[in-house]
């Protein structure tokens, strides 16, 4: 299944092609803006997912905004 | 209790206070079955078995088993349900005594990866380390990032990652700036090793990167641009591979991320 991830909007396939499961990590932020009007920037994705296991706890470290199924 | 006083196997002997502690480590959905042989008083032979149902998220599942009172004469661990290859569930099989609430490791009798066709035995097994032979080839699409933003991949909790190449597309915007790219190892968000593109992606161009183990730099037809690992990039679990691109823009996307890397549990 297809599934964007609603911090950063990145697009990925989980479980894997290898039925292995997949684990998202948000990027750091992006850039917006333009070099035109100078305004571009980087902006920083606040609660950012990352799907890896805690080995305490048994979830995963941060859910961030949750993902949700795509189609495609 | 009278044992046999003519056994000619190798077994461990077991009282009581005994019990065999079943620890294992899967990538994958699969149920792993364990067997084994005692023989208790008057030389019986009884048949243990027991099994383990694990989770592909590659955390520590701990099972134990009461044995009878007896010699422990055989043990094994095989792959009862699961297309699991070498290199993604590893299992590790103790002999543990409690006496006066004091835990004591007597054994371990065996540790390593069973897969479709090898068993892990006791006696004449082998210890193996979790980091031990070929590993699992694996082939990982990442993560297509939202425009203007960095690929980040991680390897996973418990697993261990020797990267062997690694595959992504940069298309640039109309923007006019230079960028150049680099690709960086490190813990989470932070950088150790970084393997630069020597070429500048300019404007409006679409470039397929390649950084791959023991290639040399070219630039091929189509805009393929092959980058040189200088050996295979080792991550350790929750480390981030990923994309530095000075000048990137907002438009600016990454696509087709794709990792090839050999995977071992590593605990």
């Amino acid at each position: 299944m297809k599934f964007q991830c609603q911090t950063c909007k990145g697009t990925y396939v989980d479980p894997c092609e290898d039925s292995m499961l997949y684990f998202h990590v948000c990027p750091e932020g992006k850039i917006e803006g333009s070099l035109l009007d100078e305004t571009r920037r980087f902006v920083p994705f606040s609660d950012r997912r990352n799907e890896n296991m805690n080995t305490q706890t048994g979830k995963m470290e941060s859910e961030g905004k949750g993902r949700k199924e795509v189609v495609g | 209790m009278a044992l046999p006083t003519q056994i000619s196997e190798v077994g461990k002997f077991v009282t009581d206070l005994d019990y065999l502690e079943l620890r294992a480590f899967s990538s994958r959905n699969c149920t792993l079955e364990y067997s084994g042989e005692v023989v208790i008083e008057d030389g019986v032979r009884v048949f243990q078995q027991t099994q383990q149902v694990l989770t592909g998220d590659r955390l520590l599942k701990t099972g134990t088993h009461k044995l009878p009172v007896g010699l422990l004469t055989h043990w094994q661990c095989r792959i009862f349900t699961g297309s699991v290859r070498v290199g993604q569930v590893f299992v590790k099989a103790n002999l543990v005594r409690v006496a006066n609430e004091i835990r004591t490791r007597r054994a371990v009798l065996f540790s390593g990866y069973p897969d479709q066709s090898t068993d892990l035995v006791f006696p004449w097994g082998s210890l193996q380390p979790s980091l031990s032979g070929f590993g699992a080839l694996r082939n990982v699409i990442g993560t297509m990032p939202a425009p203007g933003a960095e690929i980040v991949e991680i390897s996973p909790t418990n697993a261990h990652w020797r990267v062997v190449g690694f595959r992504a597309t940069l298309t640039t915007s109309a923007d006019v700036a230079d960028r150049e790219v680099t690709l960086q190892t490190g813990a989470l968000f932070g950088d150790k090793l970084i393997i630069p593109s020597p070429l500048v992606q300019k404007k409006s161009e679409v470039r397929m990167y390649h950084w791959m183990v023991n290639a040399p730099n070219y630039v091929g037809v189509g805009n393929h641009h092959v980058i040189f690992f200088p050996e295979y990039p080792g991550l350790a679990q929750q480390v981030t591979l990923q994309t530095h691109t000075e000048g990137l823009q907002a438009l600016d996307e990454w696509s087709d991320v794709e990792i090839n890397a050999r995977e071992w549990i590593e605990i």
